[in-house]
């Protein structure tokens, strides 16, 4: 295919198509991964603000929607980045999370696990689950959910989390367990137990 | 790691320790006895195989969750309507400026 010549036409985009076809979307995805109206709004905001200015770079191989979701996501990424620099600059700790709120002195499991199921479609149909992971996920302590969110929302690679977050692989590890685990607890104790009732 | 602690691991593996490797297998490749002792202790507790169920499922879900909210357009949460004109001025102002 060859590229037709659009210099003309890229010169001035047309901002209202791209509010109506992307805007939802694009504060939809960081919604999930700020948890905050308000820095949603805005990383949507610069981001469109950001593709203003390099729309000449848009070289048309990727859509609209693709080319977008990427500058968000660098977005997302420098936000988060500046929340946990910011945390470790005022000196609060990760509030450690202890192994015994799980598990007896034997460590065995204190509390009953249920089964989920094995089929993740029976989740996504039911619109509060996702309520409910998300004020899970907001009762996480903060570096905690940060954590979580760039690898298992973002799906960034363990070493990319490291280093957006200047954190060892150990405390990675760790952090990821700690998260799984309260994630967990509080999906059984609001969700699962109350739909097996 | 001494074969000491290996096979005592393997041995021994309790829950709390289970439940790290099954987390942490999702992050770093386990070492030979990690792998052995999780196996076993695996093959023994319902608890911990459903620990390791859930987290696959929760991992897939969210995949899939990700990959809608990206296809579909009319979904919620959406911008609310102050929030989307707040929007539409910005980007018009910034458009002018710069022409």
């Amino acid at each position: 295919m060859s590229a037709p010549e659009t210099k003309g036409s890229q010169a001035r985009p047309n901002v209202d198509h791209w509010v109506d076809e992307h805007a939802d979307v694009l504060f939809r995805y960081a919604l999930q991964r700020v948890r905050r109206r308000d820095v949603a709004e805005e990383l949507v905001q610069e981001t469109f603000l950001a593709a203003l200015r390099s729309h000449g770079d848009f070289a048309g191989q990727s859509t609209e929607r693709t080319w977008l979701v990427g500058i968000l996501r660098h977005k997302i990424v420098d936000h988060i980045r500046k929340v946990s620099k910011l945390r470790a600059r005022r000196q609060q700790q990760v509030k450690e999370i202890p192994i015994e709120l799980f598990f007896d002195e034997r460590g065995h499991w204190k509390h009953k696990s249920s089964d989920w199921g094995s089929d993740p479609a029976v989740l996504l149909e039911k619109r509060d689950f996702w309520g409910i992971f998300e004020k899970c996920l907001a009762a996480l302590p903060g570096g905690l959910a940060e954590t979580f969110i760039l690898r298992e929302l973002e799906e960034q690679d363990p070493s990319q989390v490291c280093e957006n977050l200047a954190i060892s692989d150990s405390n990675l590890w760790v952090r990821l367990h700690r998260a799984r685990l309260l994630l967990k607890e509080c999906l059984e104790k609001y969700w699962f137990k109350r739909r097996s009732k | 790691m001494s074969v000491l602690h290996d096979v005592k691991m393997i041995l021994s593996l309790s829950c709390d320790e289970s439940s790290r490797l099954v987390s942490d297998n999702l992050e770093r490749k386990l070492s030979r006895a990690e792998r052995m002792a999780l196996r076993l202790h695996l093959m023994v507790c319902r608890k911990c195989r459903a620990f390791r169920r859930n987290l696959n499922l929760l991992r897939d879900a969210l995949h899939t969750r990700t990959e809608q909210c990206l296809a579909t357009q009319d979904q919620p949460p959406a911008l609310s309507s102050d929030e989307r004109a707040r929007l539409r001025q910005t980007l018009a102002r910034a458009q002018t400026e710069e022409s």
